[in-house]
């Protein structure tokens, strides 16, 4: 039994194929029966997410079964396979175990440390042991899959250091002032970004975020979203003694925060810091303000380069993930030959002991005059050079590291050839 | 001083100054996990070492200047263990093991025996030591959280990437403000029990002694912080430097003592 891998994802695939050979929830039980009913593979579990469609399975017969599964995906999603094949990848054995790997650490994902795609994998997994397609092979494989996606994420820091601006921002402001329960905000303008920074702001506990926008009726809808306090614009420069965190996103031409302004509302604060994000394009904020005593001014360019650095130095623990999910890939699939080592032994020993058995009988059936002490001599004799044959090539079996010799499944399928077990 | 248990905590603590360094090289916490557990076997082996000491010599029990270090050792390796129980600092946790360390280092090379030990003799030497020591580690420890405010401010206002492996900007300014608060109170009472000192062996609340000028020099520069914190808005970075000079002058006040 080998442990096999099909599937596509963003890299290979456009958005549109990967859409139409995605698997709805409701549909993975149905295909996962299929596949199972149809023989086409033993054990499976079907991954399917909006970068990726991939199918684990469990297999005697690798190469047919990659075939199969194409055709079935042809069939189920009703689209010829001329049309998708070459954007599929398939892998068997160690290969497909690091394929595995890789993509529940996050190193084969868009972005380097997400940590999603590792509950989608165990979702995948509780919907495929839930069908009932889940065996031996693949519970092993997938506990496993999870401990080292952990041990990655641990190990090495792909998942380190915020990767997006808006998330960046409420990091910073975290970094600023740690608890961020009990602070306000103050949102200028509707841009988008601006809005998504104040939607993390309060996810991440803010207490009050106050909104002012040249529409008062664009302020109210906003402000209603996060509970916040509609301001006319006005207003604002009143509130700013009262605010710790200032973003802008308005589509104003100029600065509409100067020093001065600034100036004042810290002599009021009493010099408690302010965390200023000014995601306008053109700037809505005087960079000068940055120069002033425990106040932190970030515009989009800052924001940016910080994540960039962020990506790159996930980028460069992702080779350290790599070099883990191999050295794990490799210990596994050792594991896994040597779980198929003892059926294979068994059968072995099972077959000469029948050997034995008949051709006993056979003598004890021409030689009639045996006391029962003779017969037990022959019986402990013929036991005796059974297991004497059997000891060194079990031993050799067991013991030695037939690794670089081709591996256990090589030195197996001969055992199976020469002495024809599959026969018995 | 029962040379075994001395030399024993010495190497200990070495160790655990190490694995601390190490967290930086390989950022790897269980580094700082198993410095932290040497920390406190240290710690364990020099409160034995002390506890016999007292039992052998009964009071006073602080006769050298080497003493002295290895006290002021043990002192640090409490606060430190203290204050890891509630705050994220292993950044901090090298700076302080390397102090310790280096504390533990000098009772073994100067140690020099005091030379009026008649001295000590009187209860108030005991209360001002015990208040002269504990002040002075809460300072070296708003001089470790002071650097690491500086560099973290730093970092966040010149947008260079920040390190998740310090509390935030305004929690730490919060935790050296309450350490500087403590470290005053102590540093006062430090101040009243040594002129009560000096009043029961010499007869007279001040005399001519380097140690309280400088000591009263730290507690005006101290008193300085807290009058500009609030009403010339001096929180963060201002506070913190001044701070840093209160322990520039604390610190020499420290070294003065060993030559009483």
């Amino acid at each position: 039994m080998k442990l096999i891998m099909l599937g596509l994802n963003h890299k290979t695939a456009s958005l549109e194929i990967r859409e139409k050979l995605a698997f709805s929830s409701e549909k993975i039980p149905l295909a996962l029966k299929a596949l199972l009913d149809q023989h086409i593979l033993e054990e499976a579990m079907i991954l399917s997410t909006c970068n990726r469609v991939e199918i684990y399975g469990a297999t005697a017969r690798p190469e047919t079964s990659i075939l199969q599964i194409q055709k079935f995906l042809s069939d189920f999603h009703g689209l010829a396979l001329e049309n998708f094949q070459s954007y599929l990848y398939s892998y068997s054995g160690e290969e497909a175990i690091l394929q595995g790997y890789k993509v529940a650490s996050s190193l084969d994902s868009m972005v380097l440390g997400e940590s999603q795609i590792l509950s989608q994998m165990k979702e995948a997994f509780q919907l495929a042991s839930e069908v009932g397609s889940i065996g031996s092979i693949l519970h092993r494989y997938l506990n496993r899959v999870f401990y080292v996606a952990k041990k990655i994420r641990t190990e090495t820091e792909i998942a380190a250091g915020p990767v997006s601006v808006s998330y960046m921002a409420v990091m910073l402001a975290k970094k600023i002032f740690g608890d961020l329960e009990g602070k306000k905000a103050l949102l200028l303008g509707a841009g988008k970004m601006g809005e998504l920074a104040a939607k993390h702001l309060k996810g991440q506990g803010m207490k009050e975020i106050w909104v002012a926008n040249r529409h008062f009726e664009k302020a109210k809808e906003i402000a209603e979203m996060y509970e916040g306090k509609p301001l006319h614009f006005e207003e604002f420069y009143f509130s700013l003694p009262m605010v710790d965190v200032i973003i802008t996103s308005t589509a104003v031409e100029n600065y509409i925060l100067r020093p001065e302004h600034i100036q004042k509302a810290m002599k009021l604060r009493k010099n408690a810091p302010i965390f200023m994000i000014d995601i306008a394009l053109p700037r809505n904020i005087d960079p000068e303000i940055n120069q002033l005593y425990n106040v932190y001014l970030y515009d989009l360019d800052d924001l940016e380069n910080l994540v960039e650095n962020n990506q790159k130095e996930r980028a460069a623990e992702a080779l350290k993930g790599e070099v883990i999910a191999k050295q794990e890939a490799k210990k596994f699939a050792h594991e896994l030959e040597k779980l198929q080592l003892t059926p294979t032994l068994h059968l072995l020993s099972s077959k000469f002991e029948k050997i034995r058995q008949l051709e006993l009988q056979k003598a004890f059936a021409r030689l009639k005059n045996l006391t029962p002490e003779e017969q037990a001599i022959l019986e402990a004799m013929s036991a005796s050079i059974v297991n004497k044959i059997l000891h060194d090539p079990m031993l050799a079996l067991k013991t030695q590291n037939l690794e670089e010799e081709g591996g256990y499944q090589s030195y197996l399928e001969m055992i199976q050839k020469l002495f024809r077990l599959d026969e018995v | 001083m029962n040379f075994f248990l001395v030399h024993t905590s010495l190497l200990i603590y070495a160790l655990a100054t190490l694995f601390y360094l190490s967290r930086f090289i390989f950022k790897k916490r269980l580094l700082s996990n198993l410095g932290k557990r040497f920390l406190l076997l240290g710690f364990l082996l020099q409160s034995l070492s002390l506890s016999l000491q007292m039992a052998k010599m009964g009071y006073p029990f602080l006769l050298s200047s080497g003493d002295s270090y290895f006290f002021s050792a043990w002192v640090l390796a409490a606060l430190f263990l203290l204050v890891s129980l509630r705050y994220h600092l292993e950044v901090a946790g090298s700076l302080f093991l390397s102090f310790i360390l280096i504390l533990s280092t000098l009772a073994h090379f100067k140690n020099v025996d005091y030379a009026s030990a008649e001295l000590l003799r009187s209860p108030w030497a005991a209360i001002h030591i015990v208040f002269a020591f504990l002040a002075f580690s809460i300072f070296f420890l708003c001089f470790i959280l002071g650097i690491l405010y500086l560099f973290q401010e730093h970092q966040l206002k010149h947008k260079k990437n920040w390190t998740e492996r310090l509390p935030s900007l305004e929690g730490l300014e919060q935790l050296h403000y309450k350490a500087v608060t403590l470290g005053f109170v102590l540093l006062s009472l430090g101040i009243v029990s040594g002129s009560a000192w000096a009043k029961s062996v010499k007869g007279v609340y001040f005399f001519d002694d380097p140690r309280q000028l400088w000591s009263i020099i730290a507690w005006l520069v101290y008193a300085f912080f807290f009058q500009v914190r609030f009403s010339a808005g001096w929180r963060g970075r201002r506070g913190v430097l001044l701070a840093l000079i209160g322990f520039a002058v604390i610190l020499f006040t420290f070294l003065e003592v060993q030559h009483v």
